[in-house]
């Protein structure tokens, strides 16, 4: 472990994720990192040893995508790194071209998942980012609910060359899974006792519930596209699934169970917690607890539903 | 005859051979293109010579026939004529392109040849440009002596991603990227100048920090001055060689007349197509 780790009981997932980084890197990985005006303090060791390595484009997502692009074509392992949702709101197109179409081996960082940045307003927040990435072929998608998913998401980018992106929540520290529990090829993690109604969840959703330890079974969707065959298998078990996630509902994970359970003839009650905005999108000042409050996504409400009561 | 004549008689005869070339790619890209039933005829036409000059003479190659220079091309509606200039080149046979172009042809084989050299990707704009820009700055990060080179239309030249790259590029100084702008002053549905001037242009790239070379793009003796001279630029900048074009160049009928963009003659109309073709430069 390097000095500046030591002492440190706990890291975010994002400087878990820059730290193991910088970890390849030192041992001799080839991988470039392409900033769209965005630092932190797990990447300046980064910067300072490896200057040319981190390469900047300014506020340009689009740029940032087709640049490293090129130097994926170079033979480089390339992430670039960008504010949500920017990264895939702005550079949808060619996301779709080179990482969904061409398969260059890109892998799109990207800060504050969902409503973590719910005070910068509507514009500042990945809604939508998991709906539309779920629609490319071959673009997998990563949420980390915990430091040991995000240090080998670093494994999985020098193993498995493939286009990528990852979302870090600031608000999910600490390890909660061991190596050993984490599967990327079947996407999902399992924890919590056997019981009659399951919880599907992912990111901050998945985090919060594991540390809350519900004495119900907790489906953590931590890499998408899941295989689903273990997917299915898995929900059959169940009378009734629950869905929780931090994002639109509209092709979110809830979305996702829905469609494997019908692809697999499986007939089982769905209830999907998610950003409706039924009323429209916030007009105050808001952050993500309101935000949580006034769409009915509240630890209380699941409670309520898992208990089989309506809220 | 003195040898210094002796050269330039084969000058001129070599440049004559290539106008000869860019009257049957013309003629080999209808046969394709109006057998498959579309194309874009207007735009192949206005960067023959600009593909030519690049992949038949300019490109350096290694002894295994692998290319140390590599090309982008952004404005993937022109995709169409690499076909017949690579089955020019002997890389791919008539029977292979003809095979490939048709509804339902495998592009397997020229997407694997395509990697790498000929990275050839467009039909969403202005992608390719900063994909060269990234490309360039990994083969100079590389130690790697070779040039990028990137075609990109001039309309492509409203996305605003192209001025993104443009200024990371000039930053990077990445002297070894070269972008072609094939500037035949058409868009899809009008000319340039009347959608929204792109004038002064050349200036425009200048104050980005390129460096910036006009030329007439249809002549072989301007394309290959200044396309070979790329190889010994004491300059840190990247370059920007504006290529005057008509598009549609080669069949009077079709030159300089918006909404011809996604034109392809088909049937009897190219066979008349093929009749108007023109020899031009000999």
């Amino acid at each position: 472990m390097r000095k500046s780790l030591k002492g440190l009981k706990s890291l975010n997932v994002r400087d878990r994720f820059f730290y193991e980084l910088y970890d390849k890197v030192k041992s001799g990985e080839d991988i470039s990192l392409v900033s769209t005006d965005l630092g932190a303090p797990s990447l300046d060791d980064f910067r300072r040893d490896f200057p040319q390595r981190f390469i900047s484009v300014g506020i340009a997502e689009q740029n940032a995508i087709a640049v490293a692009g090129g130097l994926c074509l170079a033979g480089k392992k390339v992430v670039t790194y960008g504010l949500n949702p920017f990264p895939v709101t702005r550079a949808f197109d060619q996301i779709r071209n080179l990482m969904a179409s061409l398969e260059l081996p890109i892998t799109v960082a990207a800060l504050k998942a969902g409503t973590a940045t719910a005070e910068a307003g509507i514009s500042h927040m990945a809604l939508e980012n998991i709906s539309l990435l779920r629609t490319l072929k071959n673009v997998r998608i990563i949420s980390p609910s915990d430091e040991t998913i995000s240090k080998m998401a670093v494994d999985e980018i020098i193993r498995r060359p493939a286009p990528r992106y990852i979302q870090f929540d600031p608000f999910i520290t600490d390890a909660l899974y061991d190596e050993t529990e984490i599967d990327y090829k079947k996407g999902f993690a399992l924890s919590g006792p056997e019981s009659d109604v399951a919880i599907v969840a992912m990111g901050i959703w998945a985090h919060k519930l594991k540390k809350e330890n519900l004495p119900y079974r907790l489906i953590d969707c931590f890499a998408l596209p899941l295989c689903e065959k273990e997917f299915c298998d898995e929900l059959k078990q169940y009378k009734r699934i629950i869905t929780i996630e931090d994002g639109i509902d509209c092709g979110g994970i809830g979305s996702m169970t829905l469609e494997i359970l019908n692809d697999f003839g499986v007939a089982i009650p769905v209830e999907r917690m998610a950003l409706k905005f039924g009323n429209g999108y916030p007009r105050v000042f808001s952050d993500r607890n309101l935000i949580f409050e006034q769409e009915g996504l509240t630890l209380d409400n699941l409670k309520k539903k898992l208990e089989g009561g309506e809220s | 005859m003195t040898e210094a004549r002796t050269c330039a008689v084969t000058a001129c005869d070599e440049i004559k051979s290539y106008y000869e070339k860019s009257y049957k790619m013309r003629q080999r890209f209808i046969e394709l293109f109006s057998n498959l039933g579309f194309g874009h005829l207007t735009t192949a036409f206005s960067e023959t010579e600009i593909l030519i000059a690049l992949f038949e003479k300019v490109m350096r190659f290694d002894k295994d026939g692998k290319p140390i220079d590599r090309f982008v091309l952004s404005k993937g509606h022109g995709a169409g004529m690499v076909y017949p200039i690579l089955e020019d080149m002997g890389i791919f046979s008539k029977e292979e392109i003809d095979e490939m172009v048709q509804i339902g042809g495998d592009l397997t084989k020229i997407r694997e040849f395509v990697y790498p050299g000929f990275e050839f990707y467009g039909g969403s704009l202005g992608i390719g440009i900063g994909m060269a820009a990234g490309l360039a700055l990994g083969l100079k990060q590389n130690r790697k002596d070779s040039i990028v080179f990137c075609l990109c239309g001039d309309a492509e030249c409203y996305e605003g991603s192209v001025w993104e790259a443009m200024l990371f590029a000039a930053h990077n100084r990445l002297n070894n990227l070269v972008i072609i702008v094939d500037r035949n002053y058409l868009g899809v549905s009008d000319f340039t100048e009347n959608m929204c001037a792109f004038e002064p242009f050349a200036d425009k790239w200048r104050s980005c920090n390129w460096d910036v070379r006009e030329i007439n793009g249809h002549s072989y003796e301007e394309l290959f001055d200044t396309l070979v001279n790329v190889y010994k630029r004491p300059s840190s900048k990247p370059l920007c060689i504006i290529a005057d074009t008509v598009k549609g160049k080669g069949v009077g009928d079709l030159c300089n007349i918006p909404l011809k963009h996604g034109y392809m003659p088909t049937g009897e109309n190219a066979d008349n197509t093929m009749k108007k073709l023109e020899r031009f430069g000999i």
